[in-house]
C-alpha cells in the first residue's frame, strides 16, 4: 500500500510557473514502466549505490598504501588492525597527476598502521613487495636519494592498478583508476578513462588509456619521455610541453585534452573540476582557478565528457579561521558554505549560470581523502578529512535495481541507459553494475550528493505533467504552457550516521533542538528553481564574466531568476516509519508551466533557516568559519577542537558532522514550442554515439 | 604507559620524516614566475620547526604544528609545492596563535601502531 503523499503547494516559483490551488489528493503514481515509487521496500535493492570519486594514497600526497586504503574502503566491519571499514558500493581511486616519492605499497609512519613506515621508492627498487616488482623509475630521471620520483603514468600502470584488480576481485566491487588532473592553466579535476579497464573480467585489462591521459596532460607531469618500445622509443606521441604554459595558453592545453577525450572516449570518461574554488578565480599569468567562461569552454568541448563539478573535500578541515574544505580567505567566496564552495552554494550562483544557459552541467561529492590529520588513519576522529564512504556519498543509480521489486529499473528516465551496451563491462559474476554505470550515472546527471548520511540511498525526485512518463534528475519534462506539472520527493532519513560523538549538534543547541551527532536529521528541503534563457555563444556578452577571490566572489550572481521555490519542513511531510527506524518523508507538490523553460533542483540539511553562525533567515548557508563562533559545551565535546577564549569551538570534524547538506541534481522542464534545450541535445549526442559505438 | 615519553618517542619519529626536503634534485617542476618552487617549502618547512622547536614537546600546538608539516611535506613529495607551502603556513600558525592546548584533566589520545599517545594538560 503506497503512503498517501501531503500535497505541498509551490508557492515561489519562478516566473514562468503560476499558483494552483492545494489539493488533497494523492499523488498519482502510475502504471508507467518509469514509474519509481517513492515507496522502497527495505530489504529491496537501493536505487542508488555510493561511490567515492576523489581520493589519495602514498603514491600521491595521501598517507596511507594503496592496499592498505582499498582494503579500509570496500571491506565491512572492523579492521583486522582496528579502525571501521566502510563498506562503499563503487569506488575510483583518483589520485594526483604528476610524480611521487613514496613506495605507496606502503603507508606513511604517520598513519600509525602497525608495522608500515614511510618508504620511498629509493628504498625498494628492484624488490618484490606484494607480488610486485618495480625494476626502475621510468622516463626522465627527477629526484635523487629519497626524492627520487616515479612518474603517475609508470604508477597508474604498475602499482595502482595491479591493486585494483586484486580488491575488486576480492570484494567483488567496481573499482575504477581514475586520476586527479593538475590542470594546466586551472585548479584540479577528477578524471576517468575506463576503456580497457576489466578488472573482474576473464581479461583484466589495464589502465593505460588513464596513464596515457596523464602523461599527456597533466600540468605536474613533466616527463617527456612516458613509457618506450623495445627500440626506446616513446610510444605516446603528442606531448604538449608544460613549460612556460600559464594563463590563457594553458587553458587551451586544458582544452585540449578534453577535445581529445571527447573523441577518443566520448562515453567512457569524464572531467569533473574540483575544489574549484579554492585558489581563487584564474590567473591570466599563471594556474589557479577557473571563472564561469572556463566551464562553458570545457563543456563546449565535451559536451558528453566535461558535465560537471565536484565540491570539495576535506571537510574536518575548519579550523578557528575557517579553513573547511581546505578553502582559505582567498578562495572565491572565502571559504565554504554549508560544506560546498560558492560555486553551488549560492542561489543564483556560477552552477545556476550554467543550468540558465540549459547546460548539461551537474554537481557531485567526494572525500578528497588524505589523512586524518592530527589523528591516524585507525582513529576515529579526524582534523583534516574523512575516508571515502564516512562522510559523503556520491549516489548514481544501481543496474541492479529492478521491477521485479515493485519499482522501475530506469528510475524515471527514458530509455537513456540503452547506452550502458556500448561500454565496457567489467562484471562477470552476475551482478549487473558495472564501471560504465557509474559513468553513465554521472554523465546523465541522476545522482546526488549526500554529506553526514543526511538521507539514504533511496531518493526520489521526479517530475511528470499530464501526460507521459516521470521525468527524473538530469531529465527534461516537455510540457504545453499552462500544463500542471506534478513533482514528487521522497527520502530516507537513516537511524545512524559514522559519527563517533554522541553529544547534542551544537549548532542545533543555540535553537533549544537535542538531536545527537550521530543520528540523522533532516530539518527541510529546499525546491529551487531557475529560469532556462538559453545557450551563450563563446565570446558573446555574458560568456566571460569577472571573477572575484574571497567574499567578494560570493556577491556574484550569475541567474538572478534563480530562487527558493519552496521550502518544505519534515514536519510538514509524510512520515512513514521503516522497521530498521529509519523514517521516510514523502511530498507532492504541483506547479502550472509557463512560457519559460526552467529548472528544479534541491537541497536539505539539518539546520533550520536562521540557525545562528550556521544559516541565513532564508536558509542559505552562511560562511562555514562563522560556525567557529559556537561553543562546543558538552562535556563530550573532544580536545582537538579549537579553542578561542578559553572554549572549544565547532570547528574540525566536530563542525563537519554538525552542519550537514545534500544536493541532488536539477530536472529541467521544457515547454513544447520552445527548442530542445543543451541538455537534451547533448543527452541525444551521447545516444547517437552509443549507437555508432 | 608513559604517555609523555611515548609520546615524545612518536613525535621523533613522526618529525624525521620532515627532514628528508634537503636534497636539491627533487621532482623536476615547471614553476612559472610568482608560483612556489621546492626551495621555497624548504624554507618554509625549516622555519615550521624552527618555531616548533621553541615550545615544549608535552604542548598540543606542537603535535598540531608538527603534523602540519608532515603534510607539507606529503605535498612536497608530489610537487604540489603550493600544498606545502599552505600546510607550513599552518604549522607557523598554530605555533603562533596556541590554538590547541589542555586545560587540567583534559587529555588528547591517538592511535599508535602499538597502541595509543596520550598528551594531558595543562601544557601551556
Amino acid at each position: 500500500m503506497l503512503p498517501r503523499s501531503k500535497i505541498i503547494m509551490l508557492t515561489a516559483a519562478s516566473a514562468s510557473l503560476a499558483m494552483v490551488g492545494a489539493t488533497t489528493a494523492n499523488a498519482d503514481n502510475g502504471n508507467d514502466r518509469n514509474n519509481n515509487s517513492v515507496v522502497h521496500h527495505r530489504d529491496a535493492p537501493n536505487p542508488y549505490v555510493a561511490g567515492d570519486m576523489h581520493n589519495h594514497n602514498t603514491c600521491t600526497d595521501g598517507s596511507v598504501s594503496v592496499g592498505y586504503a582499498l582494503d579500509r574502503i570496500l571491506g565491512s566491519g572492523t579492521a583486522a588492525a582496528g579502525g571501521p571499514n566502510f563498506d562503499i558500493d563503487w569506488f575510483t581511486l583518483g589520485n594526483h597527476g604528476g610524480s611521487g616519492n613514496r613506495d605507496c605499497r606502503f603507508s606513511d609512519t604517520s598513519a600509525a598502521v602497525p608495522g608500515e613506515t614511510t618508504t620511498y621508492w629509493n628504498n625498494t627498487l628492484g624488490q618484490t613487495i606484494d607480488g610486485i616488482t618495480i625494476g626502475s623509475l621510468k622516463g626522465t630521471p627527477s629526484g635523487s636519494g629519497n626524492n627520487r620520483v616515479m612518474w603517475r603514468w609508470q604508477n597508474i600502470q604498475e602499482i595502482e592498478w595491479p591493486y585494483i584488480v586484486r580488491r575488486s576481485q576480492q570484494y567483488n566491487k567496481v573499482v575504477i583508476e581514475g586520476l586527479e588532473w593538475i590542470v594546466p592553466g586551472h585548479e584540479h579535476a577528477d578524471v576517468g578513462v575506463i576503456t580497457g579497464q576489466n578488472p573482474r573480467g576473464r581479461h583484466v585489462g589495464s589502465a593505460d588509456n588513464m596513464a596515457k591521459f596523464e602523461y599527456l596532460y597533466d600540468r605536474n607531469d613533466n616527463d617527456l619521455i612516458g613509457p618506450v618500445d623495445e627500440s626506446g622509443n616513446s610510444v605516446w606521441a603528442g606531448k604538449i610541453s608544460n613549460a612556460g604554459l600559464v594563463g590563457d595558453n594553458a587553458h587551451q592545453k586544458a582544452v585540449t585534452a578534453v577535445t581529445w577525450l571527447q573523441s577518443h572516449y566520448p562515453l567512457s570518461s569524464y572531467v569533473v573540476p574540483t575544489h574549484s574554488e579554492r585558489q581563487g578565480p584564474f590567473s591570466s599569468t599563471g594556474n589557479a582557478g577557473y571563472n564561469i567562461e572556463h566551464f562553458r569552454d570545457l563543456n563546449n568541448a565535451g559536451p558528453t565528457v566535461a558535465f560537471g563539478i565536484e565540491s570539495p573535500g576535506h571537510f574536518a578541515e575548519g579550523g578557528v579561521n575557517g579553513g573547511s574544505g581546505s578553502y582559505g580567505s582567498g578562495a572565491v567566496g572565502g571559504g565554504t558554505y554549508g560544506m560546498q564552495g560558492i560555486y553551488t552554494a549560492k542561489i543564483g550562483g556560477l552552477w545556476d549560470g550554467m543550468l540558465g544557459e540549459g547546460r548539461n552541467f551537474f554537481i557531485y561529492v567526494s572525500s578528497d581523502w588524505h589523512s586524518r590529520g592530527s589523528f591516524g588513519a585507525r582513529d576515529t576522529s579526524t582534523t583534516a578529512d574523512f575516508w571515502p564512504g564516512e562522510y559523503t556519498k556520491l549516489y548514481v543509480p544501481n543496474s541492479n535495481y529492478d521491477s521485479q521489486d515493485g519499482h522501475d529499473d530506469d528510475h524515471g528516465g527514458d530509455g537513456k541507459r540503452s547506452d550502458k551496451r556500448h561500454g565496457n563491462g567489467q562484471g562477470n559474476d552476475g551482478s549487473d553494475f558495472e564501471s560504465r554505470d557509474v559513468v553513465d550515472g554521472m554523465r546523465q546527471g541522476n545522482s546526488y550528493s549526500v554529506n553526514a548520511d543526511i538521507i539514504g540511498p533511496d531518493m526520489v525526485f521526479r517530475a511528470r505533467g499530464p501526460h507521459g512518463d516521470w521525468k527524473t534528475m538530469g531529465e527534461t519534462l516537455v510540457v504545453d504552457p499552462g500544463d500542471m506539472i506534478t513533482l514528487e520527493m521522497a527520502v530516507t532519513v537513516p537511524t545512524k550516521n559514522n559519527s563517533p560523538y554522541g553529544f547534542n549538534n551544537p549548532l542545533l543547541e543555540q535553537l533549544g533542538i537535542s538531536q545527537p551527532l550521530n543520528k540523522p536529521y533532516l530539518d527541510h528541503i529546499d525546491l529551487i528553481t531557475g529560469n532556462i534563457t538559453g545557450v551563450i555563444a563563446p565570446g558573446a556578452p555574458g560568456y566571460a564574466v569577472p571573477n572575484a577571490a574571497g567574499t567578494a566572489g560570493e556577491a556574484i550572481v550569475y541567474n538572478p531568476s534563480t530562487k527558493i521555490a519552496k521550502q518544505v519542513a519534515t514536519s510538514s511531510m509524510t512520515e512513514t516509519r521503516n522497521r530498521d527506524g529509519s523514517s521516510r518523508f514523502t511530498f507532492t507538490t504541483r506547479m502550472k508551466a509557463g512560457s519559460t523553460p526552467f529548472y528544479i533542483r534541491t537541497r536539505g540539511t539539518n539546520l533550520p533557516p536562521a540557525t545562528p553562525n550556521a544559516t541565513d533567515g532564508e536558509g542559505n548557508p552562511l560562511l562555514d568559519k562563522n560556525n567557529v563562533n559556537v561553543v562546543c559545551a558538552d562535556p563530550a565535546c573532544p580536545s582537538h577542537l579549537g579553542k578561542v577564549n578559553n572554549t572549544l569551538r565547532v570547528t574540525n570534524d566536530v563542525q563537519a558532522w554538525s552542519n550537514v547538506w545534500f544536493y541532488a541534481n536539477p530536472i529541467f522542464v521544457r515547454p513544447a514550442n520552445q527548442p530542445k534545450l543543451l541538455v537534451e541535445r547533448n543527452a541525444e549526442l551521447a545516444e547517437r554515439l552509443a549507437d555508432r559505438h | 604507559m608513559d604517555g609523555r615519553k611515548t609520546m615524545l618517542q612518536f613525535a621523533f619519529a613522526v618529525f624525521s620524516g620532515a627532514l628528508l626536503l634537503n636534497s636539491p634534485a627533487m621532482a623536476e617542476g615547471v614553476a612559472e614566475p610568482g608560483e612556489p618552487t621546492l626551495e621555497d617549502c624548504t624554507k618554509a618547512l625549516q622555519d615550521g620547526r624552527d618555531k616548533a622547536n621553541k615550545i615544549s614537546a608535552k604542548s598540543l600546538s606542537r603535535y598540531f604544528a608538527e603534523r602540519f608539516l608532515q603534510n607539507a611535506e606529503a605535498e612536497a613529495g608530489n610537487g604540489e609545492f603550493d600544498g606545502c607551502l599552505e600546510y607550513a603556513e599552518k604549522a607557523i600558525d598554530e605555533i603562533d596563535n596556541r590554538w590547541h592546548w589542555l586545560a587540567p584533566g583534559e587529555t588528547f589520545r591517538v592511535m599508535t601502531p602499538t597502541g595509543y599517545m596520550e598528551l594531558r594538560g595543562d601544557d601551556r
